[in-house]
């Protein structure tokens, strides 16, 4: 068995999940357990169905179609079992991205889709769909120093005086094989994320576990017309909007009525820290550029004078 | 239940223009062209996929996300839509597409068969004037491009080594890319060309919404046509920029909107290739050859495939005509008519339009006739009786040298057309 920390929880797996924080506390008791079962192709008490999962009850099914199959319950339990003859090992980051993620949702965890760094004592956090450059800006923001707390998935908990408070999720980062050679990562390069894919674990030069405060949280654009490149703060209710279409999946928040959730918590943590969008041009070539934006950014709002 | 209607085509053929007609046709003011919002997006779209799925299309292969593809689609018309916000009513759902038309390894339609969509309209330019646009809109050279459109594994968003922004799409050559929709007996299909759209905005516009089923008024197409005039779209795009422009200090999207612009782009050698490299789809499409370099005669062109108009041709272009014959100066002229073969129609002679690569189809004149003749779909040939009565008369005369089906020889999906 396998024991993993992901987003302050203590999780036991019997299935390898590269690319997460082993447990330091191997026989503590965990909160999440993974195991290898049964899992029913339907459930039978109806629910709301998808295309390719079934939300009923507390209990969650997501088929993916010809690799594996999970059932998730009460946020304390990830079922899979192969679809056909499927490598369960091509089926990991299903359970350790996918999984997990849509188990953080029925936790009542704020969750976005977004990756991580650490700046100072604090952490900031970049959000997006999948392409957005999440990985690659948190990546290049690695390579100057600043310690990888997660990627891909970010889940904020609230203490219980109100304050948001970051996971640390992840100790790899995931790269397809053209960043990993543009940002000259090949050093760092270890197994592919599936078999059959060029995107790539990749060992951050510097990782934190320790939970931190968000002190920025950036919505990734793509500098297009009507938007400009550069840092905007939007509204508050712009910004918590944006914030909830950043959840890890979306359309979840709607089905699990978690919308007042979010709002909430996009209040706490704009006053906490700051909403911004960050548009920009998606090539490597302006990469530098956009890290001098988002210092000059952290000098103007005093996050690089906040070291303790 | 939603009825979706691809609007197929190649890259710059005129789709993104023909969605801002859509667009503006109820609009109270010209729509922003940086907000299609209402417009039902792109097929190929990543954010479709993960948001369906719950799981990211970024971590399949392309084959093992293409053999998912077609059920995104069947859940669309069963209302999951997860872009659509409650309470958009159109019954009508355009989708963009440049995926050709190919099927998944158990046989099934990418894109979904018959019970996704209700039809495609299928937007075609010519290859000439598309070289010269893509290559400006790609960044790449011209005969980078041709070589692009000439071949038969080209793929946008197809690489292996990176997450492109949408899902990969086949587009197997110029001619394939034509030739995998007009090929296809799946769906039913309506032809609109670019170069039509031009010259006749209203009435191509108009043809195709019958097609799709929506029904729109005179005054709607007008303000439509008025709002996305091509100069008005150059302008909000001066004025503010196009999201869709490529990434580069004043590329422009909307950039000469012309028919013919491709004559002062491109030098006689690459059109040459072009004609070479896809002289059959040019013919079966109305695209002269490569040696025509006169403009095309739109409403003529029309008169040919017998929408209203009967086209008057030179005797070159009778079912003698051979390739690397051209037309000659020759004044011997004759009508191009219609006749009934047993229970179909055919066209003698005809191989003016879908001739054979080298026969110069000039034409001369046109004048109106009536409309096409109405038929029957025969139950044997696919037809519900009820359904459908109007084919359009086509080009199959066994004495024609072309010999070719008229692509625009199709159902018209049981939409009777305006009367």
């Amino acid at each position: 068995v396998f024991t993993y920390v992901v987003s302050g929880l203590q999780v036991s797996s019997d299935l390898a999940l590269p690319g997460l924080i082993p447990s330091p506390n191997p026989h503590g008791a965990a909160d999440v357990a993974i195991r290898a079962g049964n899992v029913p192709p339907a459930l039978e008490d109806g629910g709301i169905r998808g295309l390719n999962w079934q939300m009923a009850g507390d209990r969650f099914l997501l088929t993916i179609p010809g690799i594996l199959r999970m059932l998730l319950t009460g946020g304390r339990e990830i079922r899979y079992q192969a679809e056909g003859d499927a490598e369960l090992r091509d089926a990991a980051i299903f359970v350790s991205g996918t999984g997990f993620g849509i188990l953080l949702h029925q936790r009542g965890r704020i969750v976005l889709h977004a990756s991580a760094v650490q700046v100072r004592d604090s952490a900031v956090l970049f959000c997006g769909p999948s392409g957005a450059g999440k990985s690659t800006l948190a990546a290049a923001l690695v390579d100057r120093g600043h310690a990888l707390l997660s990627d891909d998935l970010c889940a904020i908990s609230m203490t219980p005086g109100g304050r948001p408070l970051v996971q640390a999720d992840g100790r790899q980062l995931k790269l397809w094989d053209n960043a990993i050679d543009r940002l000259a990562l090949t050093e760092r390069r270890a197994d592919p994320v599936r078999g059959r894919l060029r995107k790539f674990y990749v060992e951050p030069r510097v990782a934190t576990a320790a939970p931190l405060t968000p002190a920025a949280i950036y919505m990734l654009r793509e500098a297009r017309p009507p938007h400009p490149p550069g840092i905007v703060r939007p509204s508050l209710v712009d910004g918590a909007t944006m914030m909830r279409g950043n959840a890890y999946r979306p359309s979840l928040v709607r089905r699990m009525d978690q919308k007042d959730l979010y709002f909430r918590a996009a209040v706490a943590i704009a006053r906490e820290a700051g909403l911004f969008t960050l548009t920009r041009a998606m090539n490597f070539a302006d990469m530098p550029a956009v890290i001098g934006w988002l210092e000059a950014h952290w000098r103007e709002t005093g996050l690089l004078e906040r070291a303790a | 239940l939603r009825r979706i209607i691809w609007l197929a085509s190649y890259p710059k053929s005129g789709n993104t223009w023909f969605r801002l007609l859509i667009a503006n046709l109820r609009a109270e003011q010209p729509v922003d062209i940086n907000d299609l919002r209402g417009l039902g997006g792109i097929a190929s779209s990543r954010v479709l996929f993960d948001e369906q799925m719950l799981f990211p299309a970024g971590l399949l292969t392309h084959e093992e996300c293409d053999r998912l593809r077609p059920c995104i689609y069947e859940a669309l018309t069963r209302g999951t839509d997860p872009l659509v916000e409650p309470g958009q009513t159109d019954t009508v759902r355009f989708i963009k597409t440049h995926d050709a038309w190919t099927r998944t390894g158990e046989g099934k339609p990418l894109l979904g068969g018959r019970d996704v969509a209700s039809g495609a309209i299928l937007i075609v330019r010519d290859p000439r004037a598309v070289a010269a646009s893509l290559a400006y809109h790609s960044h790449q050279t011209t005969d980078e491009t041709i070589a692009f459109m000439a071949n038969p594994q080209a793929t946008f968003c197809g690489q292996t080594d990176r997450q492109h922004n949408q899902l990969r799409q086949q587009l197997p050559g110029w001619s394939g890319y034509h030739r995998s929709w007009l090929g296809q007996r799946d769906l039913p299909l309506h032809l609109v060309r670019y170069e039509e759209l031009h010259a006749d905005t209203a009435g191509t516009l108009q043809r195709a919404l019958a097609f799709a089923g929506m029904a729109v008024t005179a005054h709607e197409v007008a303000q439509a046509v008025r709002f996305a005039d091509f100069a008005a779209l150059q302008e909000q795009e001066r004025a503010k920029g196009f999201r869709e422009a490529p990434p580069e200090p004043q590329g422009h999207f909307f950039r000469r909107g012309l028919s013919a612009g491709w004559r002062d782009e491109l030098t006689p050698e690459q059109i040459a290739r072009i004609g070479a490299e896809h002289a059959g789809m040019m013919a079966r499409l109305g695209y002269g050859p490569a040696r025509d370099t006169g403009p095309i005669d739109v409403p003529a062109l029309r008169g040919a495939v017998g929408l209203g108009s009967r086209a008057v041709l030179p005797a070159s272009c009778s079912p003698c005509c051979r390739p690397g014959r051209a037309a000659s100066g020759s004044s011997r002229r004759r009508p191009q008519v219609w006749r009934r073969f047993g229970s179909g129609w055919r066209c003698i002679p005809s191989a003016g339009l879908f001739g054979v690569a080298g026969c110069r189809p000039r034409i001369h004149a046109s004048r109106p006739v009536g409309r096409g003749p109405r038929l029957v779909r025969p139950a044997s040939r696919g037809g519900s009786a009820g359904r459908c009565a109007r084919w359009r008369p086509a080009c199959r005369s066994a004495r024609c040298a072309c010999n070719r089906r008229s692509p625009l020889m199709r159902c018209c999906g049981g939409v009777a057309s305006p009367a």
